[in-house]
């Protein structure tokens, strides 16, 4: 059961990728442990190879453009989706990254430190930024994730559709505490 | 050659093969300096929540190991190789200009010890991770010397990048042997070539924004810390160069490894004119995907997907490269040697890690990917497993050549199959670990990331001691090696017809090539290897000065003194003539009619054009950002501005003439117009000091704000240049007055004037910016 929307889109486009990257690496793989297997020590005249190289670049330009391209059509579609910033979300949570905690701030304004509570089905809008250096807010979970920026704000939707606690991660070096620059979501 | 001793022979060298091997060898050593550190972090990281480096050591290793590895390991390796090979591969005997490469040595090695020297200083070496993102590489968030002493190294760095750059282009470019057209040059050169010109304009913005780096944590000019934009501006500039630079990585050992595959499968390449193709469309695109390291900071939507569409693109050109060198295995004779067995291991790597790229270039995915172990394991698998693996096929290649003897097949064999195993221990798990953030000195136990850390460190630990196992191979094979003779692979570049080692002059008669293969032989006139001092000590100046900005002043003093006593002795040198050579006729299409010196002077030009570009860039960034930035004239008195403009046009127009009076042997006129150059670039100084003591009094010093910082920094970078162009007049000057110029040689006086108009023209871009709007 996937804990919310961005974590679908993520893996199901991270599986397309799999399947292409898997199939072209194993075709190619063959062909080239059978060539390097089979010429080995090959001792016929070198010169017949006949291979139309000009031939084989424009075949794989084409081909590759083509598995390129479509994989790209389907990223800009995730990418949409999941950056879209819903116009009315259920609640709107501003989060302040500084060395090395995170601080969420309440529609109402009350602050917490470290922890956020959230009921389950709740469409979630963060508003992140950073009031220091640069950071990076990520929840493994869901696959979600935005830079915190000093000077900017930057928006990221979720959702979380399955209660727990959700670990809060920081991406991006920030110090001598990035390690352990956690918090938590509990999601009821 | 008269009788030099050891010691002295190494440090005054300018021979490519002397130089080549010093490279080699300081890039080795680097290689295990930053290798060491790996295996420290990997223990530290090898189970939850070790105590063994702690954050501060931690993050001084990860960073000292990320730019040691990318500046100071593998791409001067692959440099070591080029000056050795790429002259012999050419056709000639040298550089274009060998003191220059020395030079370009020296300033490297002495800038690696600078670098690594920084983790003595109070506060230990840079902790901020390669990248060196602002803000927390300003002084605000990071004040320890150790952070601007590495920023130092770099740009002492880039000084030697700058050089090597010079070097290599024009010697590619003039120096051909006869017949050895651009599409005969082996692999290996072209890779060269396009790294240089990946170099060329990567570097100078690196140099930039360290500069603009420097300047915000010694003078506190607010340009990356600044809240609007800084943080930004930093990974634009810093990016710009960063993602060319892991294609200067890649490319001299990319082409090596095709130039390895084509020798043991007997045959050419195939499609050696399309792949030339392909990687220069790659070279052309790498400079229009950079924005893909900046994908989550927020930046433009549209501009993503368009970054995204590039970067996917890119992939399309390596694709065709690699498989040129699948389909060069067909119906070949195969030859699985160490060197051959390395290469196509390196094609294996490489496209795992081509494919995991395609991933990232996927916005939607790189939201997740970004600052995971992900993209730990992605520029692994290229910048180790297809680039070093493939310079290590390098080494074992060129081995027999260099040395004369052939390593132990059998270890070599050995070395190769532990390596690539514990290589791929070492990184697969890395994909695996896509939630774990990297550059973490430590993680819980609940996190469940402890076993793949765990394969990674002991493959680690494998792959670092499975370098000695060459490094024994090679330091044994040199006394009980069997000889090699001149070609033991049946290569058929030039480099092997010539006996190995290489006698000292390379090529008994400078080759000419009608097919394929060389035959007969140019006489030609005969060739002096130099040796100078001057590249070791004006290098060694420079490292001391820079180690005294950050401990003891003296030494500063100490170090400019020595620079200044060189540089003058240079000069005297230089003006005797001490080091005059005769001129072979090469092969140089396009650039037949351009002399040597001047073709070097525009190419440094275009490397010049592009610092001012950046620094420029960097300001109207800051400036389109920053509410309330004041209009120019309200600063600056234009009146001052236009003086100055006058000036230094005015000067251009006597270089201008000093250059038709000697064409026409007019030497009073000549020396004339010279004396008046040098007297408006020495009066455009002095107004512009007038003007900031000026500016100074009414407290706009540099540190006040941005508006005071770019102002001074840009107009003081100039006035820098202005200065530099100075030197070179003064020397033209002293030349003229000991009759060196006439109306049939006067290159130097045609170089200096194109920078000298350079100069001018950079004035022009900063007049208005500064004083008008
Ligand atoms: C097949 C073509 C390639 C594609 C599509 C690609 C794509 C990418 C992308 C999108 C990133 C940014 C990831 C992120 O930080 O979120 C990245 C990072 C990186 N890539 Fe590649 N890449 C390719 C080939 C290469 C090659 C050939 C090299 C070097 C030899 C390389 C070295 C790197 C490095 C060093 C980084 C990370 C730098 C850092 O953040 O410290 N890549 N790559
Ligand atoms: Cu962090
Ligand atoms: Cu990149």
């Amino acid at each position: 059961m996937a804990p919310g929307p961005t974590a679908d889109v993520w893996y199901s486009l991270f599986n397309l990728y799999t399947t292409a990257a898997v199939a072209i690496n194993i075709l190619i793989i063959i062909i080239f442990i059978y060539f390097l297997y089979k010429y080995r020590g090959y001792r016929a005249d070198s010169s017949a190879g006949g291979i139309d190289a000009k031939k084989l670049a424009i075949v794989f330009v084409i081909v590759s453009a083509i598995i390129f391209y479509s994989l790209e059509f389907y990223t800009l579609n995730a990418m949409r989706f999941v950056e879209e910033v819903p116009e009315n979300p259920d609640m709107v949570i501003e989060v302040d990254a500084f060395q090395w905690a995170w601080k969420f701030i309440y529609p109402n304004g009350t602050e917490s430190l470290g922890t956020l509570k959230v009921p389950r089905g709740t469409l979630v809008l963060f508003k992140v930024t950073s009031l220091d250096v640069h950071h990076k807010f990520g929840i493994p979970a869901l696959k979600a994730s935005i830079d915190a920026v000093p000077g900017r704000i930057n928006y990221l939707w979720v959702r979380f559709d399955e209660p727990g606690t959700y670990t809060v991660r920081c991406y991006e070096l920030c110090g001598l505490g990035h390690a352990n620059m956690m918090a938590q979501i509990i999601v009821t | 050659m008269d009788e030099v001793s050891f010691i002295k022979k190494w440090l005054t060298t300018t021979n490519h093969k002397d130089i080549g091997i010093l490279y080699t060898v300081t890039a080795l050593y680097f290689l295990v300096v930053g290798g060491s550190l790996a295996v420290l972090f990997r223990i530290q990281l090898f189970q939850p929540l070790m105590d063994f480096l702690g954050p501060h050591k931690f993050n001084q290793a990860i960073t000292l190991h990320g730019l040691i590895m990318v500046l100071w390991a593998v791409s001067p390796l692959a440099f070591g190789l080029a000056n050795y090979f790429v002259p012999l591969q050419i056709g000639a005997r040298d550089l274009a200009f060998p003191r220059l490469n020395a030079m370009s040595y020296w300033l490297y090695l002495f800038s690696g010890l600078l670098l690594v020297s920084s983790v003595f200083l109070p506060g230990g070496g840079p902790d901020v991770g390669w990248t060196y993102y602002a803000p927390l590489s300003t002084s605000k968030f990071s004040p320890q010397p150790g952070v601007t002493v590495a920023g130092l190294a770099i740009v002492m760095l880039a000084a030697s990048v700058t050089l090597g750059t010079i070097n290599f282009i024009v010697t590619i470019a003039k120096m051909r042997a006869p017949g050895m057209t651009w599409m005969r040059l082996p692999m290996f050169t072209w890779g060269i070539l396009f790294t240089v010109a990946l170099m060329l304009f990567a570097f100078p913005p690196l140099a930039a924004a360290v500069l603009l780096l420097a300047a915000d944590r010694v003078f506190g000019a607010p340009f990356f810390s600044s809240p609007y934009g800084g943080a930004i501006l930093w990974g634009h500039m810093f990016w710009f160069f960063g993602h060319p630079e892991v294609y200067v990585v890649l490319s001299p050992a990319y082409l090596l490894m095709m130039d390895i595959v084509a020798t043991f499968s007997g045959r050419e390449l195939v499609g050696k004119k399309y792949i030339i193709y392909s990687i220069f469309a790659a070279v052309v695109l790498s400079f229009v995907v950079y924005i893909h390291h900046m994908f989550t900071t927020g930046i433009n939507p549209l501009v993503r997907e368009v970054y995204s569409v590039t970067t996917e693109t890119i992939s399309i050109p390596f694709g065709v490269a690699t498989l040129s060198v699948i389909a060069t295995l067909y119906k070949g004779r195969i030859r699985l040697t160490t060197p051959m067995l390395f290469a196509v291991g390196s094609v294996f790597l490489f496209l795992i890690g081509g494919s995991t790229g395609v991933y990232l270039s996927s916005v939607a995915l790189d939201h997740w990917f970004r600052g995971t172990y992900w993209v730990v394991g992605h520029f692994h698998y290229q910048l180790v497993g297809a680039g070093l693996m493939a310079l290590f096929a390098g080494l074992y290649y060129y081995y027999p050549k260099m040395t004369g003897r052939m390593y132990n097949e059998k270890w070599g064999k050995i070395h190769f199959i532990i390596s690539f195993i514990s290589f791929n221990l070492l990184y697969f798990p890395m994909f695996l670990l896509y939630d774990m953030p990297r550059r973490i000195y430590t993680y819980q136990p609940e996190t469940g990331w402890a076993p793949l850390n765990m394969v990674a460190s002991i493959g680690g630990w494998i792959f670092a001691f499975s370098f000695l196992i060459m490094v024994v191979n090679f330091y044994r094979s040199l006394r009980i090696g069997a000889p090699a003779g001149e070609n033991p692979w049946e290569a058929d570049s030039l480099e092997w017809t010539i006996p190995s080692p290489p006698p000292e002059h390379d090529f008994d008669t400078i080759p000419t090539m009608s097919s394929v293969s060389a035959d007969g032989g140019v006489e030609t006139v005969e060739h002096v290897h130099f040796h100078s001092l001057m590249p070791f000590l004006i290098s060694l100046s420079i490292f001391i000065a820079f180690v005294g900005l950050a401990t003891s002043i003296v030494l500063t003093f100490i170090g400019l003194l020595v620079l200044f006593l060189t540089i003058a002795n240079w000069y005297r040198t230089d003006i005797l003539e001490r080091f005059s050579t005769k001129e072979i006729e090469y092969e140089a299409y396009p650039f037949e009619g351009v002399v040597k010196e001047k073709l070097g002077v525009w190419v440094l030009v275009a490397s010049e054009t592009l610092l001012f570009a950046s620094i420029i860039g960097a300001y109207l960034f800051l400036r389109v950002r920053t509410p309330g930035w004041p209009l120019s004239y309200t600063i600056h008195d234009l009146r001052i501005g236009l003086i100055n403009t006058i000036i230094l046009l005015t000067s251009s127009l006597t270089i201008a003439l000093a250059l038709a009076y000697v064409k026409h042997g007019e030497m009073g006129k000549f020396k004339a117009s010279l004396f008046a150059t040098f007297i408006l670039g020495g009066l455009f100084i002095v107004i512009k000091g007038f003007e900031w003591s000026e500016l100074a009094s009414e407290g706009f010093i540099i540190g006040e704000n941005l508006v005071a910082s770019t102002y001074y920094i840009a107009t003081g970078l100039h006035a820098a240049h202005v200065l530099a162009g100075l030197l070179g007049i003064l020397y033209l000057i002293f030349k003229a007055y000991r009759g060196k110029f006439n109306s049939q040689k006067y290159v130097g006086v045609e170089s200096i004037g194109i920078y000298w108009h350079f100069v001018d023209i950079v004035w022009l871009f900063l007049f208005p910016l500064f004083y008008l709007i």
